[in-house]
């Protein structure tokens, strides 16, 4: 069933149409939780409530928008929420030195090489860039996620936002350079204790 | 290309968070818990300042309607009775609480709460009940022992076209609403523990006597007083330990007083947050009258004119002869001059039967300015 089927069949209270939005969308907006969330039990209970909120309120949905970018607007929105009210942040103690010269936060990220006996190396940057992530405020993660997971441009982060571009950019500038540092206060922090 | 690096290793991370197998319909489907239609007529009990008042089932006729399940119903009970109520549950105020406890096969679920400086508002569901059961002696209270008052409750069970729900026999979703401003400063949450007993409404066995009253042409009349009804327990208690988060409203201290009608008002303070917008009233009631209350509107900078909708007296040292006058919109993002107009002070003899009213004209103008 297509989604407009889906959505056409929701509407009239079928919980068939629900099922088929369900198996399309509940991975990517379960992983965008996740990321945001860093709990994955919570991003799962989340994305749950969204969908049920989602079926209630079918009925306000305009069926001439696409569904996927409504329903992960509101599911980033909930787990900043939920992030923000339960102040779950992850604390980072290593001193971070500013960089005076801003480096692209790729250029940290070093080209996954090939092969197995890489494996270890992937699991170490995963490891820092999760640990990166959860340090940051709410907001500047969830900019990150809708970026770089979700693959938003910076116009439609800000009509998910409510924000103008300006401010759009201006979080993401502020979500890479907190990044930036908290991603070399950690690499830092790993090569001493190994 | 740079960037292609993070993109991967964030997918590299949500893949190995949430696989790709993840399949949450069972769950989804289960939660909304389709029921076979209910040829049983709605009850809805309607918004009502309690004080020392009983809630009141009102019997609607409607049948039929989508099939909605008992969760969503809690959002429905939300939305439909009061603008404050409405605006707290569309902006996601609230907080998913989940806390479930079967007691003789009555399940009473506390499904979400919301708090800010003048409500404490909580919904709950029941199932299981033989009746569509609902709760009372409710109490809730913090760390600190404080009680808050209820103040306002709404529900819904059965089959109901207005607030499009359909629910099975037995199951019910209410909602219930607590003066906070016991609330000292603006902390991050609340602690709070939620007391109740489910009741049903059966009707008395030794129903009220008669009334008889002369007429002033020299006959009489006899009043006969509807069916009354009483409360039956039939579960509990239920206790349910929760924290929520506290917004913090805008408080005004107004410290004003005007006169009209040989009667000296004092506006106290008007405290402005999501759920409502609450002004304090005091002044010495005139003799002849044992119960007060009050018709006023509130305009707002932006030209917004809002009648009051309850108005309640306040109990507690320091706040004899005050009532709490709610204006049960969000008005929080609104800002400028402000008015405050009691156009009437309306007093009841409650001793006499019929009742007589004493109507003491205003106006009583108040303004303050909101940052």
């Amino acid at each position: 069933m297509d989604e407009q089927k889906a959505i056409a069949r929701l509407k009239r209270g079928d919980i068939k149409g629900l099922e088929t939005l369900v198996r399309k969308y509940q991975v990517t907006a379960t992983r965008a939780a996740y990321l945001i969330t860093h709990d994955r039990a919570v991003a799962e209970e989340i994305v749950q409530a969204a969908f049920l909120r989602a079926y209630e309120r079918i009925g306000q949905f305009d069926a001439g928008r696409p569904f996927g970018p409504w329903f992960l607007r509101s599911v980033v929105n909930d787990a900043v929420k939920y992030v923000s009210r339960d102040g779950q942040l992850i604390s980072i103690e290593a001193e971070i030195e500013a960089e005076e010269e801003e480096t692209a936060l790729s250029d940290f990220l070093a080209d996954p090489a090939p092969g197995p006996e890489d494996l270890a190396e992937a699991e170490e940057r995963r490891q820092i860039v999760w640990d990166a992530l959860g340090a940051l405020p709410p907001q500047q993660r969830a900019v990150i996620v809708m970026r770089y997971y979700l693959g938003l441009s910076e116009a439609e982060i800000g009509k998910h936002l409510g924000c103008p571009l300006g401010t759009v950019k201006w979080r993401l500038h502020a979500a890479r350079k907190r990044l930036q540092e908290l991603l070399h206060s950690l690499q830092a922090s790993w090569e001493t204790s190994r | 290309m740079k960037d292609q690096n993070i993109i991967k290793t964030l997918n590299e991370i949500a893949e190995d968070g949430v696989p790709a197998s993840l399949d949450m319909w069972p769950a989804i489907k289960d939660r909304l818990q389709p029921g076979r239609p209910s040829s049983r007529p709605a009850r809805w009990m309607p918004v009502t300042r309690l004080g020392r008042a009983s809630l009141m089932l009102v019997a609607l006729l409607l049948l039929g309607g989508t099939v909605y399940a008992l969760t969503p119903a809690i959002g429905q009970v939300f939305r439909a009775f009061l603008p404050g109520w409405q605006y707290v549950e569309e902006s996601h105020l609230t907080r998913e609480i989940g806390l479930s406890q079967t007691i003789d096969g009555v399940t009473v679920t506390l499904e979400r709460a919301y708090a800010d400086a003048n409500e404490i508002i909580i919904g709950y569901t029941v199932t299981g009940a033989s009746e569509a059961a609902h709760a009372s002696h409710i109490s809730l209270t913090d760390e600190q022992g404080r009680v808050f008052p209820e103040i306002a409750g709404a529900g819904v069970s059965g089959a109901s076209d207005l607030l499009g729900v359909q629910l099975r026999p037995g199951e019910g979703a209410y909602v219930s609403a607590f003066d906070a401003s016991l609330v000292e400063g603006t902390p991050l949450a609340l602690s709070l523990r939620l007391t109740m007993h489910l009741v049903r409404l059966v009707p008395a066995e030794q129903p009220a006597p008669a009334t008889t009253l002369p007429e002033p042409t020299g006959s009489t009349v006899t009043i006969a007083p509807a069916l009354t009804m009483q409360e039956e327990i039939v579960g509990g208690p239920f206790v349910f330990d929760f924290n929520v988060p506290f917004t913090p409203g805008q408080s005004i201290a107004a410290h004003q007083t005007a006169e009209a009608s040989g009667v000296t008002m004092r506006l106290e303070k008007v405290t402005i947050a999501p759920s409502e917008t609450r002004a304090i009233l005091c002044f010495a009631p005139p003799d002849g009258a044992d119960h007060w209350t009050l018709l006023a509107t509130l305009s707002t900078g932006d030209g917004q004119e809002i009648p009051v909708s309850f108005v309640s007296p306040l109990e507690g040292d320091g706040y004899e002869h005050c009532q709490r006058a709610s204006f049960p919109q969000p008005l929080h993002d609104k800002s400028g001059s402000w008015k405050l107009t009691v156009t009437e002070l309306i007093g009841t003899d409650l001793t006499q039967i019929p009742t007589r009213d004493i109507r003491l004209a205003g106006p009583w103008v108040f303004h303050f300015y909101v940052p």
